[in-house]
């Protein structure tokens, strides 16, 4: 044949090579790729691991965010139930005080006039006490007076 | 280094070229082994260097060679299985990382040319690189052989020799109609024979590109005078471009190819109905 092309060396060539590829398939590129897929699909694993961790990170994150806002809330109306709750305490306390200090000084008026009415009372009896007493210590000692005046009048003259 | 060592090693140096020189102008065409055409010639067409294959037949010497490449390789191949592929680690070694990228370089291009349908792609262009550019590697080696007629001969690459580029090219147009056939059926067949052109370029750009490289080098080497520096280039710079590009643009073609006829292709429909469908 033209330019030595013999049929035989060409299928001799084809059987070369076919041993080679079928060699080369299964001692070289098929262990190889099976590794480099393997490991492919061990980071893919792990990526989507990792993914999922993220997504379930980000879930909590915003239940938590969810939550920080509801115990906000919760945290808000608390503090205005205790305020609420305060004032009305302090407008109970206060109305309380006013009460007892109205009532306080209700009471104290009310011993004030018993107190003065007593001491009037006791103040009168002591000043007819005294008056009588006064009248008559006045009386005695006029009676006396007069009596010594007499007495010394009767001796003047019966000296006299 | 004193500069008096300095100067006599650059005399001896001179001197040695010097004397080099003579002796090529004294030995005359002693180093030219008979008529450069006919060792053109004979590269071209191994008329005369036919190497006995185990006293059955007589074959080219590239035949030898592509046995010997096909050994290495395969040895080559069976030790990584059994001492390298077991002890590979997740994060690669220098050698892990060769093999990876060899693979990984071959399966890439066969799914980036044939995305729908690759796997027996991605092995064959694997080994079809590996060989041509082992292949073209082994001259460089030089082994000799003997003749049948009692000369001894530096093995060739083994895609040299039009037999082993015709075998490679009609092997990669059967595997691209395989992957027709598998793809579109009858109708790849048919898209794959239009190119019917294919397996003749694959072969002749192949042996053309290969025997080119053997013919320079052969001719560098047959002139004495231009064998100083000059192989340097020829041998080895341009062997190892050659390896590489040849490798390269045949696993290329052929993943192209493949990729382009084992494409499915939806059926077309019918005007009319398509008319119909549209009212």
């Amino acid at each position: 044949m033209p330019l030595n092309i013999n049929l035989q060396q060409i299928l001799l060539h084809l059987f070369n090579f076919a041993i080679l590829g079928f060699g080369l398939y299964f001692l070289l590129y098929k262990p190889v790729k099976k590794f480099m897929d393997g490991r492919t699909a061990q980071y893919k694993a792990m990526k989507d691991e990792a993914d999922a961790c993220l997504e379930r990170a980000k879930e909590q994150e915003a239940l938590s965010a969810k939550r920080f806002e509801q115990l906000d809330e919760e945290m808000a109306q608390q503090r205005h139930l205790a305020l609420a709750e305060t004032e009305a305490a302090s407008a109970r306390r206060i109305a309380e005080a006013e009460e007892q200090a109205r009532k306080i000084l209700l009471d104290a008026r009310e011993n004030a006039i018993r107190e003065r009415d007593d001491l009037m009372l006791s103040a009168r009896e002591e000043v007819s006490e005294m008056a009588i007493s006064a009248v008559k210590k006045l009386m005695n000692e006029s009676v006396s007076e007069s009596y010594d005046d007499f007495l010394d009048a009767a001796e003047r003259s019966a000296q006299g | 280094m004193s500069k008096k060592t300095r100067i006599i090693s650059l005399c001896l140096f001179v001197a040695v070229l010097i004397l080099l020189l003579v002796g090529i102008i004294l030995t005359g065409g002693e180093g030219e082994h008979g008529d450069i055409q006919l060792l053109m010639r004979d590269a071209v067409l191994h008329e005369e260097g036919k190497i006995s294959l185990f006293g059955l037949t007589e074959v080219n010497p590239a035949l030898i060679s592509a046995f010997t490449v096909t050994a290495v390789l395969l040895v080559f191949a069976a030790a990584m299985r059994i001492f390298v592929i077991p002890r590979f680690k997740l994060i690669p070694g220098k050698l892990q990382m060769l093999l990876e990228t060899a693979v990984g370089l071959f399966d890439g291009m066969a799914k980036s040319n044939s995305p729908h349908r690759n796997g027996f792609l991605g092995a064959y262009i694997f080994a079809a690189g590996a060989y041509i550019f082992i292949g073209t590697l082994f001259e460089l080696f030089g082994f000799q052989a003997v003749t049948v007629a009692g000369h001894s001969i530096a093995l060739p690459a083994p895609l040299s020799d039009i037999n082993a580029a015709i075998a490679m090219g009609c092997l990669s147009y059967c595997i691209i109609l395989s992957g027709g056939i598998a793809g579109n059926g009858l109708k790849g067949v048919g898209l794959t024979l239009k190119d019917f052109s294919l397996p003749i370029s694959m072969s002749f750009r192949l042996f053309g590109a290969l025997l080119s490289g053997l013919l320079v080098t052969e001719l560098v080497y047959h002139y004495l005078a231009l064998c100083f520096v000059l192989p340097v280039i020829v041998g080895v710079l341009f062997t190892l471009l050659h390896a590489l590009i040849q490798a390269y643009v045949l696993t290329m073609l052929t993943a192209l190819f493949y990729g382009e006829v084992s494409e499915r292709h939806e059926p077309k429909t019918k005007k009319s109905k398509a008319k119909k469908a549209a009212a």
